[in-house]
């Protein structure tokens, strides 16, 4: 009984290492799958070690452009997917995957019903993000078409990724063409990013995402699941030069998504951030301070 | 404890990350992207080619979230070993190119500010490990983790015994996490 996890055990740090070959790893990784406590753990001391070793070095900040790149190429392929799952039905595994796919199963009827009867709403719009989605997911098939043998395993397990990520591709570009100008904005030299995070206030299913250029004062926001709600609003706001500006309020379309384009952010001081505060219906009667609770903050970053 | 904050198996974000919500994304990548950053930087010596691979880790870590095992390490412990192994990929791509591996050693650092804040108190005991390891073990250490290279490859190097070599990574690493667990349940 104790035969593989003699063996094995002795492979462990050549496991961490990457030093062994895919059969070699493949026998550890069965192992540890079968949940042997002991292995499990020293394979994960092992990890922390090496990442503690790792953090010995210098740390070297990462470039502050980067983050809003990739964090929207996540995002824009974590849309995609859930949208992908939704018209899956039935084939799920984990029951966590099973929740999501139920709420997002009925949003894939709403988009079918109204792709039905011809509605000329975009079913996806966010074609702000296109540019930098588009780079972001290029790197992801790029990524998967590397060569060399431990990247095969890797290749097999995200083939369905690439796959959803060629299908992003497409659309983006189509809808790059169609909305070139706030395509434009993406590409703009210093357009700045925003994810905007919930605050303790929130409906945990809201999220947002803000991009501003600064130059020409230009300004998208994204917020999804917005609950509709015939008691409330959610209004739009920019920090500027400390104080907020009511950008109006937000009005989901019947897939919870709010899009507000601004041409051009009113003011001379720059846009620190973006919020979202929850109001009476109509939005806050000062449009220069939120009546009600901030739901959601972010600040823009480059 | 005080210094397992990163560490932590029950972080909360992470069966939100594995279940693909993506709003705890932003907060994770804070908190590790300097890591990764520094880690690819180290190894490439290149800051584009880093960049690179800080992008390549994290949409391969969110590809792969499922396939995350938090009971085999900590999220930085992961995406330490995804962003290594992307590094190195690109170090055996540059074949023609001089090996940077030997030049790059856990040598100690000129500036004392570790890339992660709270893990200062275990790096200082860490960093007194490896520093106390002998040069060849320490030598044959750096060629395995930044370097990347086999026990054969670091034997040819080294030139020393093939056995010699297995023994000094294997015990030399076994010695550096002992040092951590140590530290971390004391
Ligand atoms: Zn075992």
């Amino acid at each position: 009984m104790n035969g593989p996890h003699d063996l094995l055990r002795e492979s462990l740090v050549d496991f961490v290492l990457g030093n062994l070959d895919d059969a070699e790893a493949r026998k550890v990784e069965a192992h540890l799958a079968e949940g042997c406590a002991e292995c499990n753990a020293e394979v994960r001391e092992l990890h922390d070690t090496l990442a503690l070793v790792a953090a010995l070095s210098d740390r070297e900040p990462a470039p502050s452009a980067a983050r809003g790149r990739i964090l929207v190429a996540i995002t824009q392929s974590a849309s995609e997917e859930r949208r992908q799952q939704g018209g899956l039905a039935g084939h799920h595994q984990s029951g966590d995957r099973q929740e999501r796919h139920d709420r997002d199963g009925r949003d894939e009827h709403d988009v079918r019903r109204r792709r039905d009867r011809g509605d000329a709403t975009p079913i996806f719009r966010m074609p702000m993000w296109g540019r930098a989605a588009l780079v972001g997911l290029a790197a992801a098939c790029l990524l998967l078409a590397v060569d060399g043998v431990q990247l095969r395993k890797e290749r097999i397990l995200l083939r369905n990724e690439v796959v959803l990520s060629k299908a992003r591709i497409v659309q983006l570009e189509s809808q790059v063409d169609e909305s070139q100008q706030w395509a434009d904005l993406v590409t703009a030299g210093n357009a700045q990013f925003a994810q905007l995070a919930p605050t303790p206030d929130a409906d945990p299913a809201m999220t947002a995402w803000a991009i501003y250029d600064p130059s020409s004062r230009r300004a998208a926001i994204v917020v999804d699941s917005v609950e509709p709600n015939d008691d409330r609003d959610f209004e739009l706001w920019a920090i500027a030069g400390g104080a907020p500006k009511s950008l109006g309020v937000i009005t989901p379309d019947a897939n919870g998504r709010g899009i507000v384009r601004i041409d051009a952010v009113s003011g001379d001081e720059p846009v620190a951030a973006f919020a979202v505060s929850r109001e009476p219906k109509g939005g806050s009667p000062d449009k220069t301070a939120p009546s009600g609770p901030v739901v959601l903050v972010g600040a823009l970053g480059d | 404890m005080a210094h397992s904050v990163n560490l932590s198996v029950a972080d909360p974000r992470i069966p939100r990350f594995q279940g693909g919500d993506e709003t705890v994304l932003g907060e994770l990548y804070d908190e590790h992207a300097d890591h990764v950053f520094s880690l690819a930087l180290r190894i490439l010596g290149d800051r584009s080619e880093a960049e690179d691979v800080l992008q390549e880790t994290w949409i391969q870590a969110w590809a792969k979230r499922s396939e995350y095992r938090p009971e085999q390490a900590s999220f930085a412990g992961w995406i330490t070993m995804l962003a290594r192994s992307r590094a190195l990929d690109r170090v055996r791509r540059r074949s023609a190119r001089v090996k940077k591996e030997a030049e790059v050693g856990l040598e100690e650092p000129t500036r004392s500010s570790p890339p992660l804040a709270e893990w200062g108190l275990l790096a200082d005991k860490l960093r007194a490990e490896v520093a106390s390891l002998e040069p060849q073990q320490r030598t044959a250490l750096e060629l395995a983790y930044w370097g990347g290279l086999s026990h054969s490859k670091i034997s040819e190097e080294m030139g020393q015994p093939l056995g010699t070599v297995k023994t000094w990574v294997r015990s030399g690493i076994l010695r550096l996490r002992d040092r951590v667990v140590k530290e971390r349940t004391s």
